[in-house]
C-alpha cells in the first residue's frame, strides 16, 4: 500500500512543473533577429526573392507587358483565361495574373519596409553594411512601386512594416505622390549603394542601377531634362558599354556584363532559383523540351524590323538544334532568352537566364528620347540612337526632326526591347495603346483585340477591393 | 431492466410470444424494480429486508448488474447482520444467498446472475425430467397452455441429451432448454448437461440463458445435441465506454452512440473510420478518395470550425490520437494515406462516439468535434480460443464516364473549326476510316483488382491473467493500375491481477502500412493526374508505340500518357506505427482506485517518389528522386483517481479526478535530386542524381497539460446528474491564453423507474430523458501560430544562394482555442420489451472565437492572419431506431438512423464574408463564407442556359457572345458580366443523412443489407471544365489536338440543335468560368453492403474440431442511386477541409467489391 502511494505521488508530479512556453526549434522568431549587419542583409535578401519568381521578373512582369500590347498574341490552345483576357484587352478584376503581380510587388515592399524599420536599431561596427541594406531596400521599394503604378495608376503605398493587423486598410495614393516617393527612394538609394559589387554580392543593384531606374521614372513622368541629365551622367561615367553582339546581353554565360545596369538574378537548375520564362516561350509541342508556347510575336512586330537588322535572328526563331537534332516549329516563337543547357538538359522551366531590368542600350534610348524633347533633334540624341542601331548592324537614322526622331526612337525601343517588360507601358506612356493594338491585333492573329481608353490602366484586383473597402476600382472595370 | 430481459427469454421459452400476456408477466415481475429500500443497517443486525431489495442495493453499491428471476428470491428475507459493509460483493452475495438454495455466477466483469443451487447437485435424469415439468419458468398470473408432463407425452417421443457450453468450451449450468411451441423444457446441470424428451423428428430446441444469445436448434433425428452459446454482447452491453472510464448505459446522461464489432465487420474495411458511415446518428462520414488506404472525413453533428479541423478526436484504448492526414513527409503525389488505416479494424471490440458536451467536455480543448473512442478486444477468462477470419474480394470501378469515341472526337474538332471559319481537319474519308472506338483510356487505367485479408486471434486467460493476441495481413490492389495498399499488424492486450490491490495491463500494437499511390487529381494546370489525363487524352493516340514502348504525350493539351504515368511513377508511402500503453490500477480503499496510464504513439512514415525521365512528367527534371521521413511521437501520462460509493443506499456517487500530460513532437527529413543518368535505382540512391535539390528538415513539438474531474450522482437510479470539468494548458495558445476551462453539466431522468410508469410498462420498457450543456474546445490551430515567426526566403547573388529572412506571419499573442457551447436534449425509449428501441436527440451548438484566417489586404505583405473571431452555429436532430420486426424461426431486425444538421455562420468579426479556394485549373475563390449562410458554399456565376440567337445576345450583358455560347445572369443588371454577378450557387453540406441495416436470420443463415444515404448537398464537378472543352484549342493551322470530351457534348448547341445545356463547339476556350453549370446534386442512396452468411451447424464444425465455422459472401457498393455525373458523389478533392468541401477534381473513384469470407474458430 505504501509502495503504491509513493508511486502515485511520483506519477502525479511527473512533468507537472513544466511551463507551457512554446519553443519553435525549427523556426526563427523575431526576438533575437535584427541584431547584426548580416541580419539586415538577410532581411533585404528576402525582399529580392519576389523578384526572381514567376510572379515577378521570372514571368508575369514580362509577359503581361507583352500580351497587353501590339507585340504578342496568345496561343488559342492556352487554357489560362487570364492570358486571353489580357491578350484581348478585356482584363477583369479577377484576372489571376494581375493579382499575382500585385501580391508579389507588395510582398517585396513589405519586406523592404521591415528592413527600413528595424535596421536602424542595429548596433554594429559595420554600419556601412546596414546602410547598404537599407539602400537596397529603398531601391526595391521604388522598383516595385514603379511596376505597380505603371499597371494600376494610383496605388496604395505602405511605407512601414506590418507588425499587427491594425491599420492595414489603406487608400490609393495619387500617382504623382507615388512617383514622388519612387524618386525619393531611388535618389536615396543612389546615395548609399556602392558603384560595383563582386563575388557573392554580384548582381545587387549599384548606385548606377538606382540612377538608371530613376532616369526611367523621369522618362515616364516626362521630366525630360532630369531624365536626360541622369542618362548623360551614366554615359559619361564610362562604366557601361554595349556588347558587340546583341545576343550576349541575355546569355547565361554573360550575366551581369558591361551592358547591364541591373539584372534580376536567377540560377538554374536545381536550386529553386531558376528562370521559368524560357519554358513559357518554347513550343508547346515539346520539340525543345517542355514548353508552354503561351504567346507568339505578332506579324506586326516581326514586320516592324528594318531590313538588315540582325536582332530578329536573335529575337525570333522557327527552328533550333537541340542535342544535335534540328527541329522546326510554327508559328514564329520568341527566342530572345535562350538557355541552351536548359533546353538540352530538359529543365526549361528552371533555366539559368538573368533578366535585364535595365540595359545600357535602354539608357542610350532614354537619353535620346528625353533629350529630343528638351532639345529637338539634338545631335547627341541622334548619336545615342545610332549607337544602338550600329550594334544591330543598321545604318544611322535618317531622322532629323523632333517628330521623326521621336518616332524613330520609339521604333528602336520596340526592336531593341522585345520581351523586356516594357511594351505595354511604353504604349501607355506615349498614348498609342489603342491605336497600335488595333493595328497589330486585327489581322494575322487568331483572336482580335479591342482595346479601349480604360485599358490605359489595369483593373485593381477584386480580391484586394474585397479585403480593403477603402480601395476604389479604376474606371471602366 | 435486466429482469425484463430475463422475462423476455422466459416468455420465449414458454412460447408465449403474444402481446396480452406481457401485461400479466410484467406485473408479476414488477416488484423487482420498485423503490430500493436502504440496505440493512449494521446497527440493527436483526432488522429484516427482502432479499430482492438487498440484491438491488448491491447493484448500485458495487456498480454491477445482478440478474435474477423474481420467483427465485420471492418471499425471502435477509437479516441486516448478514451483510458486511466493507466486504466484497462476492462475499456478501455468498452471505445472503447461503442456505437459500441459491448461488451466484459471475457472467462477465460487472455482471452476476442469481441461480438456483439445486442444479449444482448431481441430479439423476429422472429428477431433471421432473424439474422440467415443474419449472417451465412461468409466472403465476399467466394463463398457460395445458401443462404437458412426461406422463402424458405422446408415444412417438425420443430422449435427447447433450451438453451446453460457452464459447470457451466450459459447461454452462442453468441453461433453459425448451421445446419450441410447447411448454416443455429443462435446465442444464452443473456441467452443462441436459436430458429432455421431445416429439420425434420435428422438435426445435430453444436454448436460452441470461447473458447468452438465444439459440434454436433443429433436433432432427439426433439424440445428442451439443450446443455452444455465444455471450450476448447486446444484453450485457450495459456498459458504455466514456472518457476515462465506463458507465452503465442506463446511467448515461450524455449522448453517446455505440457501434459494435459485429456491425463493423459487415463491410470490408481498410480503416475503421469508414465503418462509422451510416451507422451512428449525427455522424457523417465521407470517403474523400477511393485510393486504397486513403482518407476519410468525419463530422460529428456538423462542422464547428471554418478553417480549423472538424475531425473528431480519436481515443484508441485510452490514448488520444488526433488524425491529421496532413502530417506527411510531403513527398508523394496524390491522395494522402489515412493515418487511421494503421489500426486494424478487426481488432476493435466497440466504437463509441461521444457527441454532446456532457460526454466530450472531459476532453476539453480537443472535444468540440466529438470524440471517437476505440476499444480493442481484450482477453476473457476461459479456455484459449483461436479464431481465423479471412476473406478474398474482387474490386471494380463502379462506373466510367462515357467519352467520345475517335469518330465523335474528330467530328467535334471539325465542327469547332467550322464555327471559327477554319477548314475541317478531318476530311470525310478520314472520318469514315476512323474506327468508332479509338483508345478508351479509362479502360486502360482501370482494372479488376483483388483484395484479401487474413486475421488470426488467440485469446483466453485465467483469473489472474487474460490475454488477446492477434495478427492481421491485408492486401488490397487498387482499381487503378499500380495502386494498392498493404497492412500487417500485431496486437497484444494483456490484463493481470497482480495482487488483490493491484491490477496491471497494457496494449501493444505494431503495424506497418504500405501504400502505392497513383495520383489521380490534377494539380493546378500543369500536372494532371491519371484520371484527369485519361479523360482528356486523345482517343486517336494508342497506348503503345509499335515497338511496345509507351506513346509519350498528347499534343494538345500537353499531358503525358496516363498508362505510362500510372505504371512508371514510383510513389510509395510506408508507415510503421507503435501504439502502446501500460497501466497500473491500485485499490487504495473500498471504492477508491488510483490508475496510472502511460503510453506512446510512435510512427515513422517514409515516403518515396521517383519520376522517371521516360514519362512526360519527368521530362523537365530528367528523373527526379525524392525521399522523406516523418517521425511522429506522442507520449502520454495519465493519473486518475476514481471514487465510487453509495450513501444511504440511495445516493450513488462516482467521482473522477485526473491529471494528464501529453507531449507530441514531429521530426521531418527530406531530400531530393534530379537528372539521373539511369532510372534503374530510382529514389534508392539519390546520389545518382546529378543535380541536388535543397534538403529540408524540421522539428516541431507541443504539449498539453490537463486537469480533469467528473462527478456522477444518481438518486435511486432515477435522477442522474453528471458534472465534468477539464482545464487544458497548451503550448500552442498565445502567451495571454495558456489555459482553457471546459465545464459541462447534464441531468437525466429515468422515467421508467417512476411508479406512475407501471401502468404502461407492458408497452414501455425503457424511458429516459436527458439534457446537457457544456463547453468544449478545438485547439488544432497549428503550432507556433501565435509567435512572430521568420522564414527563409532565399534568393541568388553571384550565382550562389543568398539566405533571405523575413517575417512569415503577424504575431498574435492572444491566439486561443475555439469554444463550442452545446445544448442537447434527448430521449431514450424502448417499447414492447425492447422490440423497438429509439434514441432521439436535438442539439444546438454555438462556436465562438473561431480561428479564422482573416483575409488581409495584400498591400500588408500578408494574405491572411489567424485570429479568434467569428461564430458558427449548428442545430440538428438525430434519430436512431432499432426494431425486431420478426422474432420467430426467421428473425428480422432493422436499425435505422437519420440525422439533420443546419450549419450557419453567425459572425465573421469585422467582415461579412470572405472567399477562398485555389489550386484547381485557373479557378480562384470558388468558395465563400458568408454570414447567415452555411460554411462550404460555392460562389460563381449563375448559368442561364445558352444563347439561341443574335437577338438574345444583343439584348444581353454579353455583347461579344455568339449564339451557342453560355449565358450568365447579370445579377446586378449593370450590363456587364463580371465578378459582381457572382452568387452562392450551392452548398456542400447535406441536409439529411443516415443509414439503414436490415438483418434476416434463419437457422444458420444471415442475410444483411446496409443502405446509406445523403441528401441536399451539392458537388462542384471541376472535371466538367475539361470534359466539355468543346474543341477549344483545335483552331491552329496545323491541328494540334484537343482535349477529349464526355459524351454529354453530343448534345452541344448547333443551329439545328437548340440545346440549353451544352454550348457550341468552339476553337476558343471561354475560360474556366465557374457557374452553377458545374454544380451538381450530390445526393445519393447507396446499397453499401449486402451479405449472406451461413453459420455451419455446430455438429458439422465439430467434425473438423472447430467451435465455429462461418462462410459468407458479400457485395459492397453494388448500387448507388444518384444524379451526380462524375464517378461517385462521395468525393472531396480537399480532404477534410470545411471551406473547400464537396469538390471533385479527378478523385480516385470508389470501387465495388465482391467478397468471399470464412471465419473459423477453435
Amino acid at each position: 500500500m505504501k509502495k503504491a502511494l509513493s508511486l502515485l505521488v511520483a506519477a502525479a508530479t511527473l512533468g507537472a512543473c513544466d511551463p507551457l512556453t512554446e519553443t519553435p526549434e525549427s523556426f526563427l522568431t523575431q526576438d533575437g533577429f535584427f541584431q547584426t549587419a548580416q541580419d539586415a542583409v538577410a532581411a533585404v535578401n528576402a525582399a529580392y526573392r519576389p523578384l526572381n519568381t514567376n510572379f515577378g521578373y521570372g514571368l508575369l512582369l514580362i509577359t503581361v507587358q507583352d500580351l497587353a500590347s501590339d507585340d504578342f498574341y496568345a496561343n488559342v490552345a492556352e487554357p489560362n483565361a487570364a492570358v486571353h483576357e489580357l491578350n484581348e484587352f478585356r482584363p477583369t478584376a479577377t484576372n489571376a495574373q494581375l493579382l499575382n503581380i500585385w501580391t508579389n510587388a507588395y510582398l517585396s515592399i513589405s519586406r523592404a519596409n521591415t528592413v527600413l524599420e528595424k535596421a536602424p536599431g542595429i548596433v554594429t561596427s559595420n554600419k556601412a553594411l546596414v546602410n547598404r541594406a537599407m539602400g537596397e531596400a529603398k531601391f526595391l521599394r521604388a522598383l516595385n512601386l514603379f511596376n505597380l503604378t505603371r499597371f494600376f495608376g494610383d496605388v496604395p503605398m505602405p511605407l512601414t512594416g506590418t507588425n499587427s493587423t491594425e491599420g492595414l486598410t489603406i487608400e490609393r495614393k495619387p500617382q504623382a505622390e507615388v512617383y514622388a516617393q519612387i524618386v525619393k527612394d531611388f535618389t536615396e538609394a543612389a546615395e548609399v549603394l556602392p558603384v560595383t559589387y563582386s563575388g557573392a554580392d554580384l548582381g545587387r543593384p549599384t548606385s548606377w542601377a538606382a540612377r538608371g531606374l530613376l532616369a526611367k521614372v523621369y522618362l515616364y513622368q516626362k521630366e525630360w531634362a532630369k531624365c536626360a541629365a541622369l542618362c548623360e551622367a551614366i554615359i559619361a561615367a564610362g562604366r557601361f558599354s554595349l556588347w558587340p553582339n546583341f545576343e550576349d546581353a541575355f546569355k547565361p554565360s554573360t550575366k551581369n556584363g558591361p551592358e547591364s545596369l541591373y539584372e534580376v538574378q536567377f540560377k538554374g537548375p536545381g536550386l529553386g532559383q531558376g528562370n521559368p520564362l524560357l519554358q513559357y516561350n518554347l513550343p508547346r509541342s515539346g520539340v525543345l523540351g517542355s514548353g508552354f508556347g503561351v504567346c507568339y510575336p505578332t506579324p506586326d512586330l516581326i514586320a516592324s524590323f528594318e531590313p538588315g537588322d540582325t536582332r530578329p535572328a536573335a529575337t525570333f526563331f522557327t527552328s533550333f538544334t537541340r542535342n544535335g537534332v534540328r527541329v522546326t516549329f510554327t508559328p514564329v516563337h520568341i527566342r530572345k532568352f535562350i538557355d541552351e543547357n536548359a533546353i538540352n538538359g530538359g529543365h526549361t522551366g528552371d533555366s539559368d537566364l538573368n533578366f535585364p531590368v535595365l540595359r545600357y542600350a535602354e539608357v542610350l534610348l532614354m537619353y535620346a528620347e528625353a533629350l529630343n524633347e528638351v532639345s529637338p533633334a539634338d545631335a547627341k540624341a541622334i548619336t545615342a540612337l545610332n549607337q544602338v542601331r550600329k550594334r544591330a548592324r543598321l545604318a544611322d537614322t535618317p531622322a532629323r526632326t523632333q517628330a521623326t526622331l521621336r518616332t524613330a526612337i520609339w521604333q528602336e525601343r520596340r526592336s531593341e526591347l522585345v520581351n523586356e517588360s516594357n511594351r505595354y507601358s511604353d504604349l501607355v506612356r506615349t498614348g498609342r495603346l489603342v491605336e497600335r493594338v488595333k493595328a497589330a491585333k486585327t489581322t494575322g492573329v487568331p483572336r482580335v483585340a479591342n482595346p479601349k481608353e480604360a485599358n490605359y490602366l489595369m483593373p485593381i484586383p477584386q480580391r484586394e477591393i474585397d479585403a480593403n473597402p477603402k480601395l476604389t476600382q479604376n474606371p471602366g472595370y | 431492466m435486466n429482469s425484463k430481459r430475463l422475462l423476455f427469454s422466459a416468455l420465449l421459452v414458454g412460447g408465449l410470444l403474444h402481446l396480452p400476456s406481457y401485461l400479466a408477466q410484467a406485473q408479476a415481475f414488477a416488484l423487482n424494480r420498485q423503490g430500493t429500500p436502504p440496505l440493512p443497517s449494521s446497527t440493527n443486525p436483526n432488522r429484516k429486508a427482502p432479499l430482492r431489495d438487498v440484491l438491488n442495493g448491491f447493484k448500485s453499491k458495487y456498480g454491477v448488474d445482478i440478474l435474477f428471476e423474481d420467483r427465485l428470491v420471492a418471499d425471502q428475507e435477509v437479516l441486516s447482520g448478514t451483510v458486511e459493509a466493507g466486504a466484497s460483493l462476492e462475499k456478501n452475495l455468498g452471505n445472503v444467498l447461503k442456505s437459500r438454495g441459491l448461488r451466484f455466477k459471475k457472467i462477465k466483469s460487472g455482471v452476476y446472475a442469481i441461480l438456483s443451487e439445486q442444479k449444482l447437485k448431481k441430479t439423476g435424469p429422472d429428477e431433471t425430467s421432473r424439474a422440467t415439468v415443474t419449472e417451465p419458468i412461468p409466472a403465476p398470473a399467466v394463463v398457460l397452455p395445458p401443462t404437458e408432463t412426461l406422463a402424458s407425452a405422446k408415444p412417438r417421443e425420443v430422449e435427447i441429451n447433450g451438453r451446453v457450453t460457452d464459447e470457451a468450451g466450459a459447461g454452462l449450468p442453468a441453461v433453459n432448454v425448451a421445446v419450441k411451441g410447447t411448454s416443455r423444457g429443462t435446465t442444464t446441470d452443473a456441467e452443462g448437461r441436459y436430458r429432455l424428451a421431445v416429439p420425434d423428428g420435428s422438435a426445435v430446441l430453444v436454448f436460452s440463458s441470461v447473458g447468452y444469445e438465444k439459440l434454436e436448434v433443429q433436433a432432427g433425428t439426433r439424440t445428442v445435441v451439443d450446443v455452444v452459446l455465444k455471450a450476448d454482447v447486446k444484453s450485457l452491453d450495459e456498459v458504455v465506454v466514456v472518457g476515462y472510464g465506463t458507465v452503465k448505459k442506463s446511467d448515461l446522461t450524455g449522448s453517446v452512440a455505440s457501434i459494435s464489432a459485429s456491425e463493423l465487420k459487415k463491410t470490408q474495411l481498410t480503416s475503421f473510420d469508414q465503418g462509422l458511415q451510416g451507422r451512428a446518428p449525427g455522424v457523417q462520414v465521407t470517403q474523400s478518395t477511393g485510393q486504397p488506404g486513403g482518407g476519410v472525413s468525419i463530422r460529428v453533428r456538423g462542422g464547428n470550425s471554418i478553417t480549423g479541423t472538424n475531425e473528431p478526436l480519436y481515443v484508441i484504448d485510452g490514448f488520444p490520437v488526433f488524425n491529421d492526414p496532413g502530417q506527411t513527409p510531403g513527398v508523394t503525389l496524390g491522395a494522402k494515406t489515412n493515418p487511421l488505416s494503421s489500426i486494424n479494424p478487426n481488432d476493435i471490440a466497440s466504437i463509441e462516439v461521444l457527441k454532446d458536451a456532457s460526454a466530450t467536455a472531459i476532453y476539453g480543448s480537443r472535444g468540440a468535434n466529438g470524440v471517437v473512442i476505440i476499444t480493442t478486444k481484450r482477453g476473457q477468462t476461459g479456455k484459449a480460443k483461436i479464431d481465423y477470419e479471412g476473406y478474398v474480394a474482387s474490386q471494380q470501378v463502379v462506373r466510367m464516364i462515357p467519352m467520345l469515341n475517335a469518330r465523335q472526337y474528330a467530328e467535334l474538332i471539325n465542327e469547332a473549326r467550322q464555327n471559327a471559319g477554319i477548314a475541317p481537319f478531318f476530311p470525310q474519308r478520314a472520318l469514315d476510316s476512323l474506327s468508332t472506338a479509338g483508345t478508351d483510356w479509362q479502360r486502360e487505367i482501370f482494372r479488376s483488382a483483388p483484395m484479401h485479408s487474413h486475421q488470426l486471434t488467440i485469446s483466453g486467460g485465467n483469473e489472474q491473467v487474460q490475454y488477446a493476441l492477434s495478427g492481421n495481413h491485408l492486401s488490397q490492389d487498387g482499381i487503378i493500375i499500380n495502386s494498392g495498399f498493404k497492412r500487417s499488424s500485431l496486437r497484444l492486450n494483456l490484463d493481470a491481477n497482480a495482487s488483490k490491490l493491484l491490477k496491471v495491463g497494457g496494449s501493444l500494437l505494431f503495424s506497418q502500412t504500405n501504400s502505392r499511390i497513383v495520383p489521380t487529381e490534377g494539380v493546378g494546370t500543369g500536372n494532371p493526374g491519371v484520371i484527369w489525363s485519361a479523360q482528356m487524352y486523345s482517343p486517336l493516340i494508342p497506348v503503345y508505340n509499335p515497338d511496345g514502348s509507351y506513346t509519350y504525350r498528347n499534343i494538345e493539351p500537353p499531358i503525358g500518357n496516363p498508362v505510362a504515368y500510372a505504371n512508371s511513377l514510383d510513389n510509395k508511402s510506408l508507415t510503421s506505427r507503435l501504439l502502446s500503453s501500460l497501466y497500473a490500477e491500485f485499490r487504495l480503499m473500498e471504492g477508491l482506485t488510483f490508475k496510472v496510464n502511460g503510453g506512446i504513439d510512435y510512427s515513422n512514415t517514409k515516403e518515396s517518389l521517383y519520376i522517371p525521365a521516360t514519362i512526360f512528367l519527368g521530362e523537365a527534371t530528367k528523373g527526379q528522386g525524392t525521399v522523406g521521413t516523418l517521425q511522429l511521437q506522442s507520449l502520454l501520462l495519465e493519473n486518475t483517481l476514481n471514487y465510487q460509493r453509495i450513501f444511504n443506499n440511495k445516493h450513488s456517487v462516482n467521482a473522477l479526478l485526473g491529471y494528464t500530460i501529453q507531449n507530441s513532437s514531429q521530426d521531418l527529413v527530406r531530400a531530393a535530386s534530379q537528372n539521373y543518368p539511369t532510372d534503374q535505382l530510382g529514389y534508392n540512391d539519390l546520389s545518382f542524381g546529378t543535380t541536388y535539390l535543397a534538403p529540408a528538415s524540421g522539428v516541431r513539438s507541443s504539449k498539453l497539460a490537463s486537469y480533469l474531474g467528473r462527478v456522477n450522482y444518481s438518486l435511486n437510479g432515477r435522477y442522474l446528474v453528471t458534472g465534468t470539468i477539464r482545464v487544458d494548458g497548451s503550448t500552442r495558445f498565445g502567451a495571454g491564453n495558456k489555459y482553457g476551462v471546459f465545464p459541462s453539466g447534464s441531468v437525466a431522468w429515468r422515467l421508467i423507474e417512476e411508479p406512475f410508469m407501471q401502468a404502461v410498462e407492458n408497452r414501455v420498457s425503457d424511458l429516459k430523458l436527458r439534457m446537457s450543456y457544456g463547453l468544449t474546445g478545438n485547439q488544432e490551430i497549428g503550432l507556433y501560430q501565435s509567435l512572430p515567426l521568420l522564414s527563409n526566403f532565399a534568393t541568388v547573388f553571384g550565382n550562389n544562394l543568398a539566405m533571405g529572412i523575413a517575417p512569415s506571419n503577424i504575431a498574435n499573442p492572444d491566439l486561443k482555442w475555439e469554444t463550442t457551447a452545446q445544448f442537447d436534449v434527448g430521449v431514450d425509449l424502448a417499447l414492447w420489451n425492447n422490440r423497438v428501441t429509439l434514441t432521439a436527440d436535438y442539439y444546438r451548438k454555438k462556436t465562438r472565437d473561431l480561428l479564422l484566417n482573416i483575409t488581409l489586404p495584400l498591400t500588408s505583405g500578408y494574405a491572411s492572419t489567424l485570429k479568434n473571431i467569428g461564430q458558427v452555429s449548428n442545430t440538428g436532430w438525430e434519430l436512431g431506431v432499432s426494431t425486431i420486426n420478426v422474432d420467430k424461426q426467421v428473425r428480422w431486425t432493422t436499425s435505422f438512423n437519420l440525422s439533420g444538421n443546419r450549419n450557419k455562420v453567425l459572425s465573421l468579426g469585422d467582415i461579412t464574408q470572405f472567399l477562398s479556394g485555389s489550386g484547381m485549373l485557373q479557378l480562384t475563390n470558388f468558395n465563400i463564407v458568408r454570414v447567415g449562410e452555411p460554411v462550404g458554399s460555392f460562389f460563381g456565376q449563375v448559368n442561364d442556359g445558352i444563347f439561341q440567337s443574335q437577338a438574345e445576345v444583343d439584348a444581353s450583358a454579353q455583347k461579344s457572345a455568339r449564339p451557342g455560347d453560355r449565358r450568365y445572369k447579370d445579377l446586378n443588371n449593370d450590363g456587364v458580366i463580371n465578378g459582381n454577378d457572382r452568387a452562392i450557387i450551392g452548398n456542400a453540406q447535406p441536409k439529411l443523412f443516415g443509414g439503414m441495416t436490415n438483418t434476416l436470420t434463419y437457422k444458420g443463415f444471415e442475410l444483411s443489407t446496409f443502405l446509406n444515404f445523403v441528401t441536399g448537398n451539392r458537388i462542384l464537378n471541376v472535371n466538367r471544365f475539361r470534359l466539355e472543352t468543346l474543341g477549344s484549342g483545335s483552331g491552329a493551322g496545323a491541328f494540334p489536338g484537343t482535349s477529349n470530351n464526355s459524351r454529354n457534348v453530343l448534345d452541344r448547341w448547333t443551329p439545328t440543335n437548340p440545346s440549353q445545356t451544352v454550348a457550341r463547339a468552339n476553337t476558343v476556350y471561354p475560360g474556366d468560368v465557374l457557374s452553377s453549370y458545374q454544380i451538381e446534386d450530390g445526393s445519393f442512396l447507396r446499397l453499401r453492403n449486402v451479405s449472406l452468411a451461413y453459420n455451419l451447424p455446430t455438429s458439422v464444425a465439430q467434425r473438423i474440431g472447430a467451435r465455429l465455422l462461418r462462410v459468407y459472401v458479400s457485395g459492397q457498393n453494388l448500387l448507388t442511386i444518384t444524379k451526380y455525373t462524375g464517378y461517385d458523389p462521395e468525393v472531396s478533392r480537399f480532404g477534410q477541409s470545411a471551406l473547400n468541401a464537396g469538390i471533385d477534381f479527378g478523385g480516385y473513384p470508389l470501387a465495388k467489391l465482391y467478397t468471399l469470407g470464412l471465419n473459423l474458430g477453435f
